[in-house]
């Protein structure tokens, strides 16, 4: 499975836990933008890390969003 | 006026959408912008923690000036000018008041050496207030209004914040949100009453929309979170006065409130859920949100 993250900008409030775990994938400015790829376990420990709950995971093949759990 | 994240999420904001002119933060802390939150709970746990937002060679690569150890004593609107302790005075196009909140200290327990107070709140004890505190130069004992007596090495007071806006007294200024009456004057933060993280970020970053002139960003229900020995909360909306309506998980310490007021839901509080938990508490509350899908 390969992740994609989208950002959801509306709930996002910059916080920033997500470019401290996934700093290749997620830069932070005024809200946090996707940058580049990173594992998919990054990618899910990134959203868990979020306060905010913005980072949103789709399944690349299916087109479904993931729980992140 | 202020070092914190109100201050800080404007500034980032400014230089984001593309603002080059100066930009000055002064504040009374002696430190650069940072985080709060941890200092109540990674950091009393005694993790390694960078409280900083930004190092200091963010500001320089930015353009940014810093004024620590300024405390602002006046606001002279007039002059559009805000006096330092020590007689300085800075003058500004545009001001944002984002001076914060101190704790509030228990008469009491002023003046103790082993008292320290914390911007959260907690009960010691239903039903009994602090009537009097024993001790020398370090407090030994507690007295409460109920006549009880709790011996201690160490007080925490976590009672709550009041606005640090005595520096505005004489202006009359009111801070109710981010404007203000008076022009090139506005206000993010604690001394608007927010009260919550995200509501000093939404609002430092409102300021900057305004101050450039773009129109504000979509209205968001207030929010907030922390974590609470290893459980994280989350609410969104306003539950102060709503009926509450829990689902709590059978193992575990996760659970759900929704809140309802005139039959609708005005807020829902979430501990231990998942971020598409969250995502569905606010899509109660909100209209769809826009989601960005931001090209890697």
């Amino acid at each position: 499975m390969t992740l994609i993250p989208e950002i959801d900008t509306f709930s996002c409030v910059a916080h920033g836990d997500c470019a401290v775990v996934a700093p290749h994938a997620v830069r932070v400015d005024d809200v946090a933008v996707v940058v580049g790829v990173a594992l998919d376990d990054a990618l899910i420990e990134a959203a868990r890390a979020c306060p905010a709950g913005a980072i949103v995971l789709v399944d690349s093949d299916s087109g479904e969003e993931v729980d992140p759990g | 006026m202020g070092g914190g994240l109100a201050a800080q999420r404007c500034c980032e904001t400014l230089r984001a959408l593309g603002h080059a002119g100066p930009i000055t933060i002064a504040g009374a802390e002696g430190s650069e912008p940072y985080d709060r939150p941890p200092l109540s709970k990674e950091g009393l746990a005694g993790a390694a923690t960078e409280p900083r937002f930004r190092p200091r060679s963010w500001y320089a690569e930015h353009d940014v000036q810093l004024r620590l150890g300024a405390a602002a004593v006046r606001l002279r609107p007039g002059a559009r000018t805000v006096e330092l302790a020590g007689g300085e005075r800075l003058r500004y196009d545009d001001l944002l008041v984002a001076t914060g909140s101190r704790p509030v200290m228990l008469p009491a327990l002023a003046g103790f050496a082993n008292v320290q107070a914390l911007r959260t709140r907690a009960q010691m004890r239903l039903g009994a207030a602090l009537e009097s505190a024993r001790g020398a130069d370090r407090v030994q004992e507690l007295v409460l209004t109920d006549g009880s007596r709790i011996a201690t090495d160490h007080v925490v007071v976590a009672v709550g914040v009041r606005p640090a806006t005595e520096w505005l007294d004489a202006s009359g200024l009111e801070l109710r949100g981010i404007h203000t009456a008076l022009p090139h004057v506005y206000a993010a933060g604690d001394v608007t009453g927010g009260g919550h993280w995200e509501a000093a970020a939404r609002q430092g970053a409102g300021v900057a929309r305004a101050l450039l002139g773009l129109d504000p960003a979509p209205p968001a229900p207030p929010s907030f979170w922390s974590d609470q020995l290893g459980l994280r909360l989350q609410c969104v909306g306003e539950p102060a006065g709503a009926h509450a309506t829990i689902a709590a998980d059978a193992e575990g310490r996760g659970f759900e409130a929704v809140y309802h007021r005139d039959g609708r839901v005005s807020a829902v509080l979430l501990a231990d859920r998942t971020p598409a938990d969250l995502r569905a508490a606010r899509r109660l509350l909100t209209p769809e949100p826009k989601l960005e899908r931001s090209a890697a």
